[in-house]
């Protein structure tokens, strides 16, 4: 990956597609869960590598490479949350909470749709807990990469993972026997 | 380990990142309280259906849309390089004054004409010494870096020791080879 991480760097698209196709998917589905919305992480995975290849220069450890491409994604999607609000949810936890997917809880589980249930009770965090949750429970980021991606202490990160199980479980809770 | 201290490390505990130590103490507190190991199981069957939940594939057309907007980047670049230079000789293009222009350059085309013969001169300075050093001769060399004359006398056979030897001089001024001169010694000129 390094090897890869400097050849793009003297803008060898080759070698920064061949990056795409290792963390292409990771990222799409890091945005899908933090949007909601196909639509929304298709424009974001583009934009978070567009953005990438045009600031690689300025990535100062190589092997960083990975935690650097999700923090960007991050920040494209808050950067997309404030200025369009739309399905993505504020940053802060008292906002009006709106779920993105059209189905309620029990009816993505009536038709077995475990994926959108999973989606439902992730759009019902706020965009701070629901980033930790996803890279954590979802993506099995370590806690110390996560530090790096969202910018904060280990230990915050820690606490902020919890909360948001606590309350993805609560929601969870009402429709199926956790 | 208390249940309070427990459950705030169970996350922690789920997703690996405990140390063995306190993961351990957690495995014996979770034998002992049945509230506690009731929380870890609730919070491990949310943790299955995240795990079980659909990764998604991108749509291949995502990678064709970043490769056309990067060379669109990269192409915007230049233009913007090419369009600032073309503004910035239309404003001054009045101001310019053509023989000053012409002078200027040609200065400019001495000056890197004179550091590349230096350069040549300097190379040919240290093959003679290497021809001197192993040839125990004296050699010297004069050479005029305006002119084409190259003055070379070697006051001893440095060859000597050889019956045939090859040697080329080959100065390439500019990497152009109109301006190239090369000798090649196919027969040791001093022997007899």
């Amino acid at each position: 990956m390094i090897d890869l991480v400097r050849k793009a760097k003297h803008d060898d698209v080759n070698a920064f597609h061949e990056l795409y196709k290792l963390f292409g998917k990771d990222i799409y589905n890091f945005v899908y869960r933090l949007t909601g919305s196909k639509e929304d992480a298709e424009d974001l995975t583009q934009e978070t590598f567009v953005k990438a290849f045009q600031d690689l220069k300025n990535l100062r450890e190589d092997s960083r490479f990975k935690s650097w491409l999700f923090s960007i994604a991050r920040n494209e999607v808050y950067q997309r949350a404030r200025r369009y609000g739309s399905r993505v949810k504020p940053l802060e936890e008292e906002a009006i909470q709106i779920p993105s997917t059209e189905k309620t809880p029990e009816e993505a589980y009536l038709h077995g749709e475990l994926s959108d249930i999973v989606q439902s009770a992730l759009d019902s965090l706020p965009l701070k807990l629901k980033t930790v949750l996803v890279l954590a429970a979802i993506q099995n980021h370590s806690y110390q990469e996560i530090a790096e991606i969202v910018g904060r202490s280990v230990p915050a990160v820690k606490t902020d993972i919890h909360r948001a199980r606590l309350k993805v479980r609560e929601y969870i809770k009402k429709y199926l026997s956790l | 380990m208390n249940c309070q201290l427990c459950c705030q490390e169970l996350s922690a505990y789920i997703d690996k990142e405990l140390n063995e130590k306190t993961a351990a103490q957690l495995r014996m507190h979770l034998t002992t309280c049945l509230n506690c190991k009731a929380e870890y199981e609730s919070l491990l069957k949310m943790q299955v259906m995240m795990d079980e939940a659909e990764v998604f594939e991108p749509d291949p057309a995502i990678w064709i849309r970043i490769e056309r907007q990067i060379s669109k980047k990269k192409a915007d670049f230049w233009d913007m390089v090419l369009s600032t230079l073309q503004d910035l000789i239309a404003r001054y293009a009045y101001f310019i004054h053509t023989p000053t222009l012409v002078g200027s350059l040609a200065a400019i085309l001495l000056i890197l004409m004179t550091f590349s013969l230096y350069d040549k001169y300097q190379e040919k300075r240290a093959l003679m010494a290497w021809v001197e050093k192993h040839s125990r001769a004296n050699v010297s060399l004069e050479i005029n870096p305006f002119g084409s004359q190259v003055i070379e006398s070697l006051d001893e056979n440095p060859f000597d020791t050889f019956k045939e030897v090859s040697l080329d001089l080959n100065v390439n001024y500019f990497g152009s080879s109109f301006f190239s001169e090369s000798e090649t010694l196919e027969k040791n000129p001093f022997s007899l």
